[in-house]
């Protein structure tokens, strides 16, 4: 199977089911219509650009996505569409002039004529940068996430399923294993660079989303977060980092459309999203329930789920095999991405607790029940898909899959066969069951004996409180901060940026030149109000002024022939 | 000798004239019930039609003699056009874009007598393939500078804004500002040679003249100056194109031509109706008109997505061929410099349709819009979406002409 075909069969695949349940999803008939043109128009494009050969049609397809990003978008806000329009559209115009750049460095802008360029001097890295640029705007890493966590707010969960979750993954990978892989021999400086990028995308972006406390901005949150592993695993270079950075980078449109389309679920029923109104969804949302449970083991790497393989694959592909001053930084990278994933696990037992397990709130009325079956269906999918191809990573995945598309043998994963261990785990499970079952502990249910007060929904726990304490600590607190202050709002700062050089332009540049302007054009009405004087009607004045004409010309005609004999 | 009353049809004069004339017709449909309230509208249209016609002749003449009459029969007109509402600040503005063009033209009859003094003659055909001198290229350029407002003689164009929707419009989209854009094909790319040290330099102005217009748009209030630097900004392109000359440029310069006369006509007229229906030319207090004018606002969005330069409309694919012309002459710090103009661009025309369009009514409608009004700014910017989904039609065009105009 080749790279595009990869792409083209799963972003379809994924972005059916979403149309799939939008259609179910979606109350309003014409928003209903619009967002189906919308989502095949796209999905149409993003075939265009994974099959096309010519990196001119490739920018045009790109591009027509971000057009339909802001159509999709626009559905619910167009306020937040234009500010997607405008991140990703700099990542866009990064990525236009990068080609522009490559295709003057090759000479044709036929793809398969490409050989790689070294990335030797700056010229060339800076296009190397360029073009990484565009992709991952477009995969939506830290800078560029802004968009997403605000369209979380205004837009549907199909919409965001659709293509923060999904598409501008695929596309944005896509790209960026292009570029890694084929278009660039990338060197060890531009390697850390963009690895880095990746580094930090994981650490901020899954802090950042500790804190949330609405359930789709923290999903928001996490969709950018996890864009840094798959830059990471593609940025190493090897062919088992590509490798678990597209394995990831499909487990990770599996799982979090999964995960947006359960918020849809939440969203659809009780009308709410944010954690804190949120709780007991676990026995009236069962279905909901499971699938949200698997998702959140996935995305947090737990073993035997997908994401742990991915991660795993990714982690391998970092540790360093000699050493060199790159490895210090390849084994930091190690450590900040296993950090994030148990901050990931950390805020996804957050959603599980606040939205699931904790008790029901005022705001979740008894009678929410379970989403209708076609509406789970899509779900259920998703929710096997995190489960199968953990479980037999190697069988179903990576041998038929990643091995040819790649074209070279992927070294065994190191002493972590998935499918042995998931045996050994399900062992233990019914082992557990087994004691359990033997042994009949009591389990008993106790109230909290509280002074003899009864229990009202203020003494409850909430699940939106379990992190509070991480906002004061040290450096984090200062980080927090920051955040609320509006430092990695991205949009804000192109805008205001611009807006200072803008008035800096318009004054010295711009002002100046009109004011020398209208200076001028006011002195020829000076020097003709000079001349009026001298036309009052007289005819002798006339016939003087004809005169002295006359002879000033003739003078200088005699002059000019003088001259030239 | 060239001082006949002569005029030549080639196929860069037929596309010209099409693309001017098509855009034009718009504009006219477009004036109809713009202009109905006006007591004195029978001058507009006598001299819309006279400047149209001065266009054609423009573009048709076969000697410089003649293309200079139509040229400064095309100021008056403007000048007129530009006064229309007889204030005081509009006849000062319309004097100083007379003052300012006539001063670039006054220059180019100095260039005239260069050339009659070199070569003896003003037809277009016996000129062809001379190399034109430096002094006659920078003399001429004045008045090609001053007439498509290019910095330094640009400041014109935004202060003529206080002319009616349909003229200024006209002025930007289809006419005036395209008169010296063709006259640089003509005399520069089609007649005479001119040296790369030379046209290098006047890259560096017009490049320049694209980024400061495109700031001075993002930092301005007022929504038809905005269009005015978005229009000096976007001939930057225009001119960049021409001036590296290569068959790529040229071809992609020349469709840019099309998309930026449909695209800024939509936009002007869009921006026409606002300010007729609400009589305010404020972002300030201006908002939510996509609740009233939604189709207005769709099409203004369609215009907007093309100038900006998004695939599929048809922006994309002039911006994108004159900026990699000009990557694979080896201008890069000029491409790298057009691609921020072009991030600018977005930027600005953004700004323009959110404050206009989103948020909270400010100013409340007055009237309904008519129909024909809607009409015509719809069929800009649909023509704007074709023009990029088809493009291979207009490029086959313009590669046709642009290798005709390298040989």
């Amino acid at each position: 199977m080749s790279i595009s075909l990869f792409f083209t069969v799963f972003s379809w695949f994924l972005g059916g089911l979403i149309i799939f349940y939008s259609t179910l999803f979606f109350k309003d008939k014409k928003r209903k219509k619009l967002f189906f043109v919308y989502t095949i128009l796209s999905l149409l494009s993003a075939t265009g650009a994974f099959f096309t050969d010519n990196i001119v049609h490739f920018l045009v397809f790109w591009g027509s996505l971000l057009v339909l990003l802001y159509a999709i978008l626009g559905l619910g806000s167009l306020k937040t569409a234009s500010k997607a329009l405008t991140v990703v559209g700099l990542g866009d115009f990064c990525l236009i002039l990068g080609v522009v750049f490559l295709i003057t460095i090759n000479k044709s802008p036929v793809i398969s004529e490409f050989t790689p360029v070294p990335t030797d001097n700056f010229f060339n890295a800076a296009t190397f940068l360029l073009i990484a640029t565009g992709a991952m705007a477009k995969a939506g890493i830290f800078g560029f996430h802004n968009w997403i966590v605000d369209a979380a707010k205004t837009s549907s969960p199909p919409a965001m399923a659709f293509l923060p979750g999904c598409l501008d993954k695929f596309l944005g990978i896509y790209l960026f294993v292009k570029v890694c892989k084929d278009f660039f021999i990338v060197n060890n400086i531009l390697s850390v660079i963009v690895m880095g990028i990746g580094a930090l995308t994981i650490l901020l972006a899954v802090l950042l989303a500790l804190v949330q406390h609405d359930l789709k901005k923290l999903l928001a949150y996490h969709a950018v977060s996890q864009v840094g592993y798959m830059i990471l695993g593609i940025a190493s270079g090897t062919l088992i980092g590509i490798a678990g950075g597209l394995f990831h980078m499909l487990n990770h449109t599996i799982y979090k459309s999964s995960l947006f389309l359960n918020a849809g679920n939440i969203e659809y029923r009780t009308g709410r999203t944010d954690l804190s109104a949120l709780g007991g969804l676990s026995k009236l949302m069962p279905a909901t329930f499971v699938c949200s449970l698997i998702a959140s083991f996935a995305i947090s790497g737990i073993p035997p789920l997908n994401g742990f393989v991915s991660k795993w694959m990714i982690y391998q592909a970092l540790i360093p095999v000699n050493m060199n001053w790159v490895s210090g930084f390849r084994i930091t990278f190690v450590i900040i991405a296993m950090f994030g994933s148990a901050l990931t696990l950390a805020s996804f037992v957050k959603v599980i607790y606040s939205a699931f397990l904790s008790r029901r709130t005022k705001e979740v009325k008894s009678t929410v029940k379970e989403v209708s079956f076609a509406m789970l269906l899509p779900i259920g999918i998703m929710s096997a898909l995190c489960v199968a191809p953990g479980v037999f990573a190697v069988n179903l995945a990576i041998r038929p899959l990643f091995e040819p598309m790649l074209g070279g043998q992927i070294t065994p994963l190191g002493f972590w066969n998935p499918s042995i261990a998931t045996g050994i785990i399900l062992l233990g499970i019914i082992l557990g069951l087994l004691i359990f079952w033997i042994g009949k502990i009591p389990a008993k249910e106790t109230s909290p004996f509280i002074g003899g007060e009864e229990l009202s929904g203020k003494n409850r726990v909430h699940g939106t409180e379990f992190y509070l304490t991480i906002k004061e600590t040290g450096q984090l607190g200062f980080f927090y901060k920051m955040f609320r202050g509006g430092a990695f709002d991205f949009y804000k700062r192109i805008l205001s940026i611009s807006g200072i050089f803008a008035r800096l332009v318009y004054y010295c540049v711009d002002r100046l030149i009109n004011l020398t302007t209208d200076g001028l054009g006011k002195l020829v009405f000076v020097i003709s109000a000079a001349f009026k004087k001298a036309h009052t009607g007289v005819l002798d004045r006339y016939v003087t002024w004809i005169i002295m004409g006359l002879v000033l010309i003739m003078g200088v005609l005699f002059r000019c022939l003088n001259y030239m004999r | 000798m060239g001082f006949e009353f002569l005029f030549q049809a080639d196929k860069l004069a037929i596309f010209m004239a099409s693309v001017s004339g098509a855009v034009s017709l718009l504009i006219l449909i477009y004036s109809v019930p713009y202009m109905s309230g006006y007591p004195h509208k029978f001058e507009f249209f006598s001299f819309i039609l006279l400047f149209l016609a001065s266009m054609m002749g423009l573009i048709f003449s076969a000697n410089l003699l003649l293309m200079y009459i139509f040229w400064e029969i095309t100021a008056f007109c403007s000048w007129r056009s530009i006064g229309f509402y007889r204030g005081e600040k509009e006849l000062w503005r319309a004097d100083k874009a007379f003052l300012v063009t006539f001063f670039g033209a006054s220059f180019m009859l100095a260039g005239l007598a260069l050339v009659y003094i070199n070569y003896g003659t003003f037809d277009f055909n016996a000129l062809k393939g001379q190399a034109a001198g430096n002094a006659i290229f920078i003399l001429i350029m004045a008045a090609i500078f001053s007439k498509s407002a290019q910095l330094p003689l640009s400041s014109w164009l935004p202060d003529a804004g206080v002319a009616p929707t349909p003229v200024t419009a006209l002025l930007h989209a289809a006419v005036l500002v395209k008169i010296g854009v063709y006259a640089y094909v003509r005399i520069f790319t089609d007649v005479f040679s001119v040296s790369e040290e030379a046209r290098l330099w006047f890259m560096g102005i017009v490049m320049f003249s694209c980024f400061v217009a495109a700031m001075s748009a993002f930092f301005n209030n007022n929504i038809k100056r905005i269009l005015a630097y978005s229009t000096i900004s976007q001939l930057g392109y225009i001119f960049l194109g021409f001036m590296i000359n290569t068959t790529a440029a040229i071809s992609a310069s020349l469709l840019y031509i099309l998309v930026h006369s449909v695209g800024k006509a939509g936009l002007f007229l869009a921006a026409g109706i606002v300010e007729q229906k609400t009589h305010t030319k404020d972002l300030a207090r201006l908002g939510g008109l996509i609740k009233p004018m939604p189709l207005v606002a769709f099409s203004f969005l369609l215009c907007a997505f093309s100038i900006m330069g998004l695939p599929p409309f048809g922006g994309f694919f002039s911006k994108f061929y004159v900026v990699l012309a000009a990557a694979e002459a080896g201008y890069r710090f000029l491409a790298a410099l057009a691609i921020l103009t072009a991030f600018m661009t977005l930027l600005y025309l953004l700004r323009f349709f959110n404050r206009v369009f989103l948020g909270d009514i400010k100013t409340p409608v007055k009237g309904r819009v008519p129909f024909n009004m809607v009409f015509v700014v719809l069929i800009c910017g649909i023509l704007s979406l074709l023009i990029g989904v088809f493009v291979k039609y207009p490029l086959g065009f313009t590669d046709c002409i642009s290798r005709m105009l390298v040989n």
